[in-house]
């Protein structure tokens, strides 16, 4: 054992009893605080009031103030009121003294700080001598008086007790109120309707963002990018927060971690969750071959799901009152094979009989019939007649034998992906204060996350086996901060970061299927050979499903990111005053290395179609006169590599003015300025990559926004009724700033259509001038094989920046009254608004104003079940428009001469609106009697104007009429209209239990259930198909979203979700001497009802056709489903209700909605 | 000279007064004024190959002993032995055969076709068509006997037609003595059939060499051309052509017998003409002709191969040697230049007809060889229909032409698919009928098709015009409707087209007057339309009423108003006799297949004898069945269907061979008091025992894979007559590996059929776990039990040890727990398993197994790398 070890042991036995008194504290506090002061983002504060056995109020007391944790030491001076305050304390437990001259010094031996709280500490002197003592352990207020901002704090005891899957902690911010998920699966979240993008995400202060997607570091693929064990609490700011925080428009999450102190303490914890003993997802299913037939059949089954979580984390000091440290160490191993399967089964392996079946005839591919066929005959016979195989009987025969084979090649794409992840995080810490006056904080988090086939996490999709993609990431990022009072009353805090998130993708290793079909991509000989992103049946339900290399390219740095933050914050204390100023400055460099469709993508409509294609390259089957059967073909060239550097400049002033005794005012202001590069790809002489693809220069390309008015002043009070500190009325204003996101920036300057950036070259659906599954080596090659080709190619989508591009600006009103019912139970309801202003929208600028209309007739088909299709036990909506009713709508048919030669022309521009209004009711109860309790209840709506929310590669406006934004008002996509939530925890703890064994087995054992009760998320009634001849298809003829016109955005809602989580623990303790050590061992169930939370459900409500739809009854390859009957007198166009609306896709299949799932636990203290 | 394409008019007229027929009033070889009324080509009919369809693959031949749709038996995969409109003349990719047609005066139909070098015949009577030259694979080459003949040269001249080659047989022309004589494109060179008793037979006859030469091999041909000159005389055996095209005769001149031939060599633009009398000269477009010799009559090239342009004289010092420029009316033919000429023909009055199809004109050189534009305008292409004096309305190409008794002219129009007529008094140009191939657009470059519409034409002795329609694949003939052909008791209807000369018209009484036979023909209304010309053209339905079975005829005299009159005569054959036909069909109900001609033991076959009898009253008597000559089953009753006026004739038999054979089956009706026997043509069944095949599709598979891909074969398996299930297994696979068929199984019918089969091998990949805690499998409980313990010794030794020591042991423990994890980390990685299928090379035994122990296998290679 070395010296140095030795002597950290050493000083640890001093700490013995600082530790028997922390533990119990932290069980004994479960502050879920509706409401806490945004003190800091990494520190807390004591304050208060100090008067005589008479109330009267004590000028000039001096308040000192030791960490029961590090020895750390502060003294103030309650000033001519008696008011005093200490801030910017590392949150932990504290000792308060109080000394004033004749009257007997008063000592609280257990205040607790929390992050961004004040601790509120209002002792009565008793006339005396100073050195008399008294030791006094009460419980601070249940409300916080001084605060008007709304904002919860979690705690490392709610962090430790309540049941939690994965170890995601993160996930406890849905247990605030006006927090939702949104619908993507990755368990975003969603401050007051505002996008899951623009939120700040914070550790220790210390900007914890990745700019380019606008997500917390290390993205959400890891389950965390910061150790539980290293957690010490973290606040979820909802509204109306502090200047001092900025660069959100949602919320701000603030994490602590934890320090050493003088006691040497930690944890060692296992976690093991196995779907063993989870439940079964209806929706997960796999289809097989039937053995010794040549149908297929699907089936729901349960992949496999086990996560093994280990690691500890202990802290303690290296030198006794200066040195400390704190290490952390946390893996994770989980092994969750994915499941890939087609979208459609149904359709896609439908069987076909082996021989034509008498009155019917397949001629050019054609199965002419009057009775019922098998459904996949008329596949057959398109197989048929693809191969080359002529017509009639025999060729029918050998279609159906090779299109059966071809199934098999097909299924062979689907089903179980071997998918593992494994997360590695190291964080060491050390705290050394240097002096009574100065503290440095060094820290580093280190994380390395590798996920084979991890790409796509869901439990199932439509991507095939090896098409998940690898997912790497690398993250490592070091804060150093410096604390420094300055005097008594003014406290300085110093900090730098250097951060980096690496994250890059790859294509799976081929399937053994996949390798006919590889392809090298031309520019990139590093990059593995893959078989071309490939897209077989889309035409069956608008999805399909995909195999070989994602049409995402290879991501071999998306991004790597590397972000420098200083910072420096004054606090001043004087008066009745408490002003904080800051100053920051965020330079994020941003290198990406990814080009959209690099290795090609073929769509294909029907399963058919890939089936020829796919045995003619492997089989030559066909012959040399053989025609590709793909719809369309793309693919991507141009310059992957990008790097943009953006600079954030904060500045900031925050006064706390009490200006009297009950009321507490906040004036605030803050400025903000995103300084963004001049676009490095501008297109000034157009595409350049060949003479006859040749489209003009755009010069709004050049565009560079610059935003430079982005002052949010804040200003608010809290109001202590009745002076009792039991009712609080508090409320506010301020004005919030997002950023613009680094992805938006980057994807922008990337797809300006010049040659230095990307460019997706597609062929037009007629012009087939590539053999699947070949690719081209160059654009120059793409041009010259296909430009010419009959049908040519189609024009490039492009976009930019509006120069006058905006922050987005959010105002937030709140206002809230909180009672204190007594019983440690306090009661509160609030309302909160949100108002967003400039909020970005993609709006397509190559489109002439619509002079043609065009008017549909609604037919309606009966609803589900319809013979031919599957449907799932639930759902379904009914058609929304009365049957046989006449919708006219106009037509887009022309595009802008401003732009000749490009196809959208998307301007990044801030013209949308939104809304939020919510009543929230909280009803909680503090840890007392062995039972903690927390709910609330909110009930709001969300509108907008369809925001951008997107940080993809843009390929289309999302509105519907980009000549029309206004009518894009309507239900928010994030709108969660009602949401209930309830925690709470009970420990068994009998003191009247002396029997050792009675203690043992008795005492210590836990309950804590977790309840989440929501609206579904809203979703907008769409349709399938486009009309031909329109500028780009859709039903308006303007591409964009595809929705009903008549039917407002997202006004539809998913069915409610439900989720009851619970953990059971047992606790058992053993003292031994002035050491208490425990262990605890846990099972969990998350979603322990198993409830159906469904989470995808078909949104085709209608099928656009220029045509009578079919009469009969289904066959394969009809996009618009049969109806029953047609009118009586027939339009020219038809809106086809399609009887699978509103059914359920899939259900518990994202990171924050899953089937049941247990997890056991053990956790060692000491 | 009096001259017409096919059969010289002397000739004609001298059969024709022979058997009372023909009267020549009215006739005449001088050109002038029409005084007597004529008689139009009026009805449109294919009479051989079936119209093509722009874009549909015709059904293709029956092959040799195959059935033809109507029940005959195939002699050759040409269509010869169908009926000759059931066919297909050419391929089903190129049904384009048919280049010219003639008719002999029996109303045998002859014409060539191009794309299977055969010279065709069609019966006037039953319609069946034979092959009567071409159709060998090879000649056989001089000296080399061909049956009861020897071939006299490389083409197999000396033997019968039907044992030669031919290459791209063109023109016919009928000679008076009813020889055959037909250009050979390809060959270059002009043959003759030999003719029985003047008529050419349904078998053909000898094949003989008439000009150009016979090549030195089967297939080959000498490239040249060497006719007679100023310096040098050049016999017909001599001769030397490159592409003869047009062929025609022209009228012998006393003391000649015999016509001279004229040739039109398309590739040496030259017209030529043979004399193919023995002594005496003849003269020709002003050219002398010595016997046995050959001279140019128009065109340019003297001698040799031809040099673009052909034109042998210095450029520019004579109006009609340069290329490109326009002959001036009075230039003698054979010092013209011709360019793209096809056809020839010879007018009674010694005018001679070329097509110069490249310039859109019809030249005509009259007896003193001086040549004049006679249709069209040159190197103008015009699609007017418009009625007009010929010269002045331009046309398009020009294929074919002809010329009839009366000195008036036919000629094709491929562009717009027209057959117009010159008329011989008015001069006048009119349409006899359109709408023939590409008709309508500009050209006859047709994607798919190769060759031009209306092609060469020619008129018979009755005034019928027969012409080979290339692009549609058919011969046509445009029909006076004077001839009734074999009727049966229906008693048709035909109308005829009168024409009149200018301010004529049918007389105000007895326009119309039937003798000689006047109760077998009854006449309807005239309907008569006066022209521009101021000719006029009247239609007469005429009935055929004939009460005596054989043949019919009657003569209608046709008296104009300015009184001239034409008898006409009205023919036809009542068929009415004891002649049958028996056609044989079978069916096997029992089975779903249709169109083969195997079946097992068990399967009953269901013959169907057709009796074509065409009587006063139904056949009666029976039909016997033959196998091999032996009767099988007893004789069968008549059963009569169809309606009253087609009335059909048919009797059937079921019978089983149950002793696999393969047998000839005939049908024999036994004939009745009235109607003659008649057998069938015989038809080849053969008994099987059931059983199949199994043949690997090597030229589609997919055989190397890696572990964990599919393996992709396909097969055939060709069943005769096996019925029940057939399934499927592998055998040799390495491990892991699985096959699978599609479909799984086949239900055979008892068909000879085919069926395809895709097997798939699916490999078993080298699988994948996570090691790390994965590889403890269920003992990770027992690592959780680990805490327990661990935390309860670390707790029961605490409790024991001095401060010190425990505090070792804590941070022993810790260290331990952390060892711990960092080993579950470092296990973590990624283990390849074993279990798939291993790389090599296998041989994969696929076994097909049927009922009863059949089965059928083969192997294929499977390699997995």
């Amino acid at each position: 054992m070395s010296f140095m070890f030795r002597q950290i042991l050493k000083s640890c036995r001093a700490c013995v009893c600082a530790a028997l008194v922390m533990v119990p504290a932290l069980v004994a506090i479960f502050s879920m605080a509706p409401s806490a002061y945004a003190q800091s983002a990494t520190t807390g504060a004591i304050g208060g009031t100090v008067s005589d056995t008479s109330g009267a109020l004590l000028p000039n007391t001096a308040v000192t103030v030791t960490s029961t944790d590090t020895g750390t030491t502060r003294t103030v001076k309650a000033n001519a009121q008696g008011e005093y305050r200490v801030s910017d304390l590392t949150p932990g437990s504290y000792k308060v003294s109080f000394t004033a001259d004749g009257f007997q010094t008063k000592e609280e031996n257990a205040v607790t700080v929390t992050v961004g709280g004040v601790a509120g500490i209002s002792p009565q002197l008793t006339v005396g001598s100073t050195s008399d003592k008294t030791e006094v352990t009460g419980q601070p207020s249940l409300l916080d008086t001084d605060n008007n901002a709304i904002s919860s704090t979690i705690d490392q005891n709610a962090i430790d007790n309540l049941p939690i899957n994965g170890r995601r902690w993160s996930n406890f911010a849905l247990l605030t109120p006006g927090v939702v998920s949104n619908s993507d699966g990755f368990g975003l979240l969603s401050f007051r309707g505002i996008s899951v993008l623009l939120n700040n995400s914070t550790v220790d202060g210390a900007d914890n963002n990745q700019a380019y997607f606008s997500e917390e570091r290390g993205r959400t693929r890891a389950s965390y990018s910061v150790s539980q064990s290293a957690v010490q609490e973290f606040q979820v700011n909802l509204s109306n927060y502090s200047a001092e925080y900025g660069r959100a428009a949602g919320g701000v999450i603030n994490t602590v971690t934890k320090s050493g102190s003088n006691a040497f303490h930690g944890e060692l914890f296992f976690y093991d969750r196995d779907s063993d003993f989870g439940a079964e997802n209806p929706y997960t299913t796999l289809t097989t071959q039937v053995a010794g037939t040549n149908t297929f059949t699907t089936y729901p089954y349960k992949p496999k799901d086990w996560r093994k979580q280990w690691g500890f984390g202990a802290g303690g000091p290296l030198l006794h009152d200066q040195l400390f440290w704190f290490y952390s160490y946390d893996q994770s191993q989980r092994n969750f094979p994915g499941t890939a399967r087609a979208s459609d089964p149904t359709d896609t392996f439908a069987a076909a009989d082996s021989t034509l079946p008498n009155g019917v005839t397949c001629t050019g591919g054609n199965l002419n019939t009057t009775s019922g066929t098998a459904p996949g005959d008329g596949a057959a016979c398109q197989e048929a007649n693809a191969l080359n195989l002529g017509s009639g009987p025999g060729a029918y025969q050998a279609g159906a034998a090779y299109y059966t084979q071809g199934l098999g090649v097909i299924s062979s794409f689907l089903g179980a992906v071997p998918r593992h992840s494994d997360q590695v995080l190291n964080f060491p810490k050390l705290d050394w204060q240097i002096n009574d006056r100065n503290r440095l904080t060094l820290q580093y988090n280190r994380l390395r996350y590798s996920s084979p086939a991890g790409v796509q996490t869901q439990a199932s999709n439509f991507y095939g086996r090896g098409s998940f993609g690898n997912d790497f990431v690398k993250e490592d990022f070091g804060i150093a901060r410096l604390s420094t009072v300055l005097s008594s009353n003014i406290v300085n805090s110093l900090l730098f970061q250097y951060g980096r998130d690496f994250e890059y993708e790859s294509s799976q290793k081929p399937l053994p299927n996949e390798v006919p079909l590889e392809t090298l991509i031309g520019d990139d000989p590093k990059a593995p050979a893959a078989a071309p992103d490939t897209q077989i049946g889309y035409e069956f339900d608008g999805t399909g499903f995909d195999i070989g290399r994602s049409y995402l390219g290879e991501r071999r740095a998306l991004p790597n990111e590397r972000r420098m933050q200083g910072e420096d914050i004054v606090t001043w204390s004087h008066g009745l005053h408490t002003t904080k100023a800051g100053i920051e400055v965020n330079r994020v460099f941003d290198y990406v290395d990814n080009l959209y469709e690099e290795g090609g993508s073929f769509s294909y409509d029907y399963s058919y179609d890939f089936i020829a294609d796919y045995l003619h390259k492997t089989t030559g089957v066909g012959g040399t006169n053989y025609a590709p059967q793909y719809y369309s073909f793309s693919q991507g060239f141009g310059n992957p590599r990008a790097e943009l550097a953006t600079t954030d400049y904060a500045g900031f002033v925050t006064d706390d003015w009490r200006i009297t005794p009950r009321m507490t005012l906040t004036l605030g202001v803050r400025y903000e300025y995103e300084y963004i590069p001049q676009p490095f790809a501008p297109n000034t002489v157009g595409n350049g990559l060949t003479g006859a693809a040749y489209a003009g220069p755009v010069s709004q390309t050049l565009n560079k926004p610059d935003d430079r008015n982005n002052i949010g002043p804040r200003v608010g009070f809290a109001y202590n009724v009745f002076g009792d500190s039991k009712t609080t009325l508090r409320g506010g204003y301020g004005m919030y700033y997002g950023r613009i996101i680094n992805s938006n920036i980057i994807q922008s300057y990337l797809l300006s259509g010049s040659q230095n950036g990307q460019v997706d070259f597609q062929p037009t659906a007629s012009n087939k001038c590539q053999q699947y599954p070949n690719i081209f080596a160059s654009a120059q090659a793409f041009v010259s094989a296909c430009q010419t080709a009959s049908g040519g190619l189609n024009s490039n989508t492009i976009s930019y920046l509006d120069k006058h591009l905006q922050n987005p600006q959010i105002h937030e009103v709140d206002l809230a009254v909180q009672q204190d019912l007594g019983h440690q139970t306090t009661f509160s309801i609030s309302y909160m608004g949100s108002m967003g202003r400039e909020l970005a929208a993609a709006v397509d600028q190559n489109v002439s104003p619509a002079t043609a209309s065009r008017t549909f007739e609604v037919l309606n088909n009966t609803q589900p079940p319809v013979s031919g299709y599957t449907t799932y036990p639930h759902g379904g909506k009914p058609p929304a428009l009365i049957a046989n009713s006449l919708h006219t709508y106009k037509e887009y048919t022309t595009a802008s001469t401003a732009f000749p030669g490009y196809y959208h022309v998307l301007e990044f521009k801030s013209e949308v609106n939104s809304s939020y209004n919510a009543l929230v009711m909280q009803l909680n109860h503090r840890f007392s009697d062995n039972f903690s309790f927390l709910s609330n209840f909110t009930f709001a709506h969300a509108l907008d104007y369809n925001p951008y929310l997107s940080t993809g590669y843009g390929t289309s406006s999302e509105l519907l009429d980009p000549l029309n934004p206004a009518g894009e008002y309507a239900t928010s996509s994030l709108n969660v209209r009602h949401r209930f939530v309830a925690a709470g925890t009970y420990r068994v703890n009998f003191p009247s239990l002396t029997r050792g064994w009675e203690k043992t087995f008795i005492n210590g054992w836990g309950i804590a259930p977790i309840l989440q009760i929501q609206n579904g998320l809203p979703y907008s009634a769409g349709v399938t198909q486009s009309i031909t001849g329109t500028l780009y298809g859709g039903i308006l003829g303007a591409g964009g979203t595809a929705r009903i016109p008549d039917l407002d955005r997202d006004s539809y809602t998913m069915p409610k979700t439900a989720t009851v989580d619970l953990r059971l623990s047992k606790y058992f303790t053993k003292h031994i001497g002035e050491h208490e050590y425990r262990f605890e061992i846990l099972g969990e169930a998350f979603n322990l009802f198993n409830h159906q939370n469904i989470t995808s459900v078909n949104t085709t409500a209608y099928c656009l056709s220029t045509a009578p739809p079919p009469t009969t009854t289904a066959t394969t390859g009809v996009s618009c489903k049969p109806v029953q009957a047609l009118p009586a007198t027939t339009a020219a166009n038809y809106l086809i209700a399609n009887p699978l609306f509103g059914t359920y896709l899939n259900s518990n299949s994202n990171t924050v909605l899953t089937p049941r799932q247990l997890q056991i636990a053990g956790r060692f203290y000491f | 000279m009096c001259k017409f394409s096919g059969v010289s008019l002397s000739s004609a007229l001298r059969t024709l007064a022979e058997v009372g027929l023909v009267s020549v009033v009215g006739l005449g070889c001088v050109a002038g004024a029409q005084t007597a009324p004529q008689l139009l080509p009026y009805t449109t009919k294919v009479v051989a190959g079936t119209t093509t369809v722009s874009g549909v693959t015709p059904k293709a031949n029956p092959a040799a002993g195959g059935n033809c749709p109507s029940g005959l038996k195939a002699t050759d995969a040409y269509g010869d032995g169908c009926l000759a409109t059931e066919v297909i003349i050419g391929t089903t990719t190129s049904p384009t055969g048919p280049r010219d047609a003639v008719a002999d005066a029996a109303g045998n139909i002859f014409f060539g076709d191009f794309v299977n070098g055969i010279v065709h015949r069609v019966d006037a009577l039953t319609g069946v068509m034979t092959a009567v030259a071409g159709g060998a694979t090879a000649s056989p080459q001089a000296g080399i006997a061909c049956g009861a003949y020897t071939s006299t040269d490389a083409k197999g001249d000396g033997c019968l037609g039907t044992a030669v080659h031919l290459s791209k047989p063109t023109a016919l022309a009928l000679a008076p003595n009813g020889d055959l004589y037909f250009a050979d494109y390809g060959y270059g060179n002009v043959r003759k059939i030999t003719a029985t008793a003047k008529v050419i037979p349904a078998t053909g006859g000898v094949i003989s060499l008439v000009a150009g030469s016979a090549g030195t091999t089967s297939a080959g041909f000498t490239t040249g051309y060497n006719i007679s000159n100023a310096t040098t005389t050049v016999t017909a055996a001599q001769s030397i052509l490159d592409g003869p095209y047009g062929l025609a005769f022209d009228t012998p001149v006393s003391p000649n017998t015999q016509p001279d031939l004229l040739i039109m060599d398309e590739y040496t633009a030259a017209a030529v003409a043979l004399n193919l009398n023995t002594t005496g000269s003849t003269k020709v477009n002003n050219v002398t002709i010595p016997a046995g010799t050959i001279w140019k009559i128009a065109g340019t090239v003297a001698t040799g191969a031809p040099t673009y342009p052909y034109c042998v004289n210095t450029p520019g010092t004579n109006p009609g040697c340069a290329y490109n420029v326009v002959y001036s009316a009075g230039n003698q033919a054979n010092q013209t230049p011709l360019r793209s000429a096809y056809a020839i023909a010879s007018a009674p009055n010694g005018n001679t007809y070329l097509v110069n199809e490249f310039y859109d004109t019809i030249l005509q050189v009259d007896p003193s060889g001086v040549l004049t534009n006679f249709a069209g305008v040159y190197n103008k292409t015009g699609s007017s229909t418009a009625r007009a004096v010929a010269g002045t309305n331009a046309i398009g190409s020009p294929f074919g032409v002809a010329a009839d008794a009366y000195n008036n002219v036919y000629f094709t129009d491929a562009a717009y698919g027209n057959v117009w007529r010159v008329d011989a008094g008015t001069k006048e140009q009119f349409l006899i009928a359109s709408g023939f191939g590409k008709s309508g657009t500009t050209g006859f470059a047709s994607a798919t098709l190769p060759g031009p519409g209306a092609f060469g034409i020619s008129v018979d002795a009755n005034g019928n015009l027969f012409f080979g329609d290339t692009e549609m694949g058919t011969v046509t003939e445009i029909a006076t409707n004077a001839q009734f052909g074999t009727i049966g008791a229906n008693q048709p209807t035909q109308t005829i087209d009168i024409h009149f000369g200018v301010g004529d018209g049918p007389a105000a009484t007895g326009a119309y007057v039937l003798s000689n036979g006047a109760g077998n023909f009854a006449l309807g209304t005239q309907s008569c339309t006066t022209n521009s010309d101021n000719t006029m053209d009247c239609t007469l339905p005429v009935t055929a009423t004939p009460t005596a079975l054989g043949a019919f005829m009657a003569t209608l005299t046709i008296t104009s108003s300015l009184g001239g009159t034409n008898a006409i005569t009205l023919s036809g054959t009542y068929a009415q006799s004891p002649n049958t036909r028996t056609a044989l069909s079978y069916t096997a109900p029992s089975l779903s297949c249709t169109g083969v001609s195997s079946f097992s033991p068990t399967t009953p076959v269901v013959f169907l004898a057709t009796i074509t009898a065409n009587g006063p009253a139904a056949p009666t008597g029976s039909v016997q069945f033959y196998a091999n000559g032996a009767a099988i089953g007893a004789p069968q009753s008549i059963t009569t269907g169809g309606t009253a006026s087609a009335p059909v004739y048919t009797s059937t038999l079921t019978y089983t061979f149950s002793t696999p054979n393969t047998y000839t089956v005939t049908a024999v009706y036994s004939g009745d008091s009235y109607f003659k026997t008649s057998t069938s043509v015989g038809t080849n069944i053969t008994s099987s025992n059931p059983t199949f095949a199994s043949s690997l599709n090597t030229a589609n598979e997919e055989n190397a894979v890696v572990a964990g891909g599919t393996a992709l074969y396909s097969f055939n398996l060709a069943q005769t007559v096996y019925a029940g299930t057939i399934t499927f297994a592998c055998s040799g696979l390495p491990s892991g590996a699985a096959c699978s068929f599609s479909p799984t199984t086949v239900t055979a019918n008892g068909c000879s059929t085919g069926t395809t089969v895709a097997m798939s091998i699916t490999t078993l990949q080298g699988y994948v776990t996570a090691g790390g805690f994965g590889s403890f499998g269920k003992g990770r409980w027992q690592l959780m039990a680990m805490f327990p313990a661990i935390g309860l010794a670390l707790l029961i030794g605490l409790r024991r040890r001095k401060a010190g020591a425990r505090w070792s042991q804590i941070a022993m423990s810790l260290a331990l727990l952390v060892g711990l994890s960092s080993l579950m980390a470092c296990t973590g990685t990624k283990i390849a398993g074993t279990g798939g299928t291993p790389k090599g090379t296998s041989t994969v035994t696929v076994t097909a197994t049927g009922s009863a122990g059949i089965t059928s296998s083969f192997t294929v290679p499977l390699t997995v790398n």
